[in-house]
């Protein structure tokens, strides 16, 4: 069990995590964040799962979640402007269909 | 759907989503150990990549493609964010000062002032790293979009999102792009640079880079104006 291993498998759990959150959450504030979450598992398994103990770790999976943070970023970033434009043009923070659930 | 069969999923889904973690746990304990990947071929052609840092080497050199795309994302997300401005109701440009507190306390401009030449002092220093060592246009954007939304919160006015702004957030993608056409009239494809160009190019196309993205970081910081209210 090398470190990086532990990493991975912390990133698979977070994903998980994130997708039941995505799933189960009606507020879109709270989907939002969760497919933040299940984004931020997907890159510590990528880097965690190519960090050989010793060895100099793979640049490429280091490049890719590098430019994936950044993309993470301007996506949630647009999620919360469109988020905002639900709130200001409906008045609600959840999708229709899910409006009556907790 | 029903309203048991939706309480059903909504039980469900938690126990489908262990089993997955219990079998993606179990796949990860028996990966084949110890895969060298590419990091021996990244080494072994540093010295023609124009870049000590392998990490720098990979981005702007041997995957610049996925690089150049994924600029043009973070382009696409800000021109996006342009799109979803309230038409009419607004306010024409994000011209509300976006911090919460109060905005005029002599710590906080003492403190925000130093803390931002600071922060551009540093994203420079880390451009400059990028060729040899962790660093490069990524991360000093980042750092410069933070240090924007810093002065956005303790109460600078947004940047007017005129044309100005738009031309600096596209400025580092066309200068990519005009990089690789280059490079392809020059005979070897688009983003293959010829040989001996790369060291010269990428630390230019880093800090051409790393503007951009502190520029569409920054607009997506102050992301949609609030509704003007009646």
């Amino acid at each position: 069990m090398t470190p990086g291993l532990l990493y991975a498998g912390a990133g698979i759990v977070l994903y998980a995590a994130g997708v039941v959150g995505l799933f189960l959450r009606p507020n879109l504030l709270r989907k939002i964040i969760a497919a933040n979450v299940a984004g931020s598992g997907v890159f510590l398994f990528l880097v965690g799962g190519n960090a050989p103990a010793g060895a100099p770790p793979d640049p490429v999976p280091q490049a890719m979640v590098l430019t994936g943070i950044v993309i993470t970023v301007a996506v949630i970033a647009y999620a919360l402007s469109l988020l905002r434009r639900i709130i200001d043009e409906s008045g609600r923070d959840t999708l229709a269909e899910d409006a009556g659930e907790p | 759907m029903t309203s048991a069969l939706r309480r059903a999923a909504i039980a469900g889904l938690p126990l489908l989503s262990l089993g997955v973690v219990g079998v993606l746990l179990h796949a990860l304990g028996r990966l084949p150990p110890e895969q060298p990947g590419v990091a021996p071929l990244v080494q072994a052609r540093l010295e023609a990549a124009g870049a000590e840092n392998p990490v720098t080497a990979v981005l702007m050199n041997f995957r610049a493609m996925d690089t150049l795309l994924e600029v043009s994302v973070l382009l696409a997300a800000a021109v996006a964010v342009f799109l979803l401005r309230p038409l009419g109701g607004s306010s024409p440009t994000a011209t509300e000062p976006i911090s919460l507190g109060p905005r005029l306390t002599p710590m906080l401009q003492w403190y925000v002032r130093r803390l931002l030449t600071a922060a551009v002092l540093v994203a420079i220093c880390l451009v400059w790293a990028g060729g040899h060592e962790p660093g490069g246009a990524f991360q000093a954007g980042a750092l410069l979009g933070g240090a924007a939304a810093l002065a956005l919160l303790s109460g600078m006015r947004p940047p007017r999102t005129g044309t100005p702004l738009r031309l600096t957030m596209v400025f580092g993608p066309a200068a990519f792009t005009l990089a690789g056409l280059v490079a392809a009239i020059a005979g070897r494809g688009f983003l293959a640079y010829p040989q001996g160009w790369a060291k010269g190019l990428i630390p230019g196309l880093e800090v051409a880079l790393a503007i951009s993205i502190a520029a569409a970081l920054a607009e997506l910081v102050v992301g949609v104006p609030p509704r003007r209210r009646p």
